[in-house]
């Protein structure tokens, strides 16, 4: 259904993280359609401290899914669900 | 070519939190009849209730925050807006289109990975 790039497997940054398991992206692993803007609870876990929408290279999360949940947390900021800035 | 058949949408707004009870509902019925004056349809109401905003807004620090689903023609979606525009009681609103009524407002829960 969706493409998964392969990752080379000489990436030095495996290391980095303490387990070499290839990331899932967690959206597809549960089975998610669609990401809804009125789920909070699920977007605020894919934004920084800041407010900021966190980079796929650290979630994992899809290409497909990365677009659907950035025009989702856009969508929450607009409502005023999240922030645009949060002050730390 | 217009599209005369109406749609499903999805609107979510938020009413100001300082607002009576009663001002409130009707300030909603108001939202809900300009939907109807137009030959629309309010197919199901959720009430959120109060909720913190992500910031202020006009100097708001909370708002109250209804879901409505409601079948319109699109050509009404654009007079709606201007409509919204000019409610001082509504903060923010959104309109879209969508496939379902969501009968309740609950998610899937995102198991963490380890």
């Amino acid at each position: 259904m969706m493409n998964r790039r392969p990752k080379s497997p000489t990436s030095e940054f495996q290391d980095f993280r303490s387990s070499r398991r290839r990331k899932r992206c967690p959206f597809v692993t549960a089975g998610f359609k669609d990401i809804d803007y009125k789920d909070t609870n699920t977007l605020s876990k894919f934004i920084t401290e800041r407010g900021k929408i966190l980079p796929r290279r650290i979630s994992g999360v899809s290409a497909y899914f990365q677009k659907r949940l950035a025009l989702a947390v856009k969508r929450a900021r607009h409502m005023a669900l999240l922030p645009f800035v949060a002050d730390v | 070519m217009k599209e005369k058949n109406p749609n499903l949408y999805e609107g979510m707004y938020v009413l100001k939190a300082t607002l009576s009870d009663d001002a409130r509902n009707k300030a909603l019925d108001k939202i809900k009849a300009g939907i109807t004056s137009r030959g629309g349809e309010v197919v199901k109401a959720h009430d959120q209730g109060r909720r913190r905003l992500a910031y202020e807004i006009d100097g708001l620090k909370e708002g109250h925050y209804y879901v409505l689903y409601f079948n319109v023609i699109p050509a009404a979606i654009n007079e709606l807006w201007q409509e919204y525009h000019l409610n001082e009681d509504l903060i923010r609103f959104i309109t879209l289109r969508t496939e379902k009524v969501m009968e309740k407002i609950e998610f899937k829960v995102l198991e963490e990975q380890q």
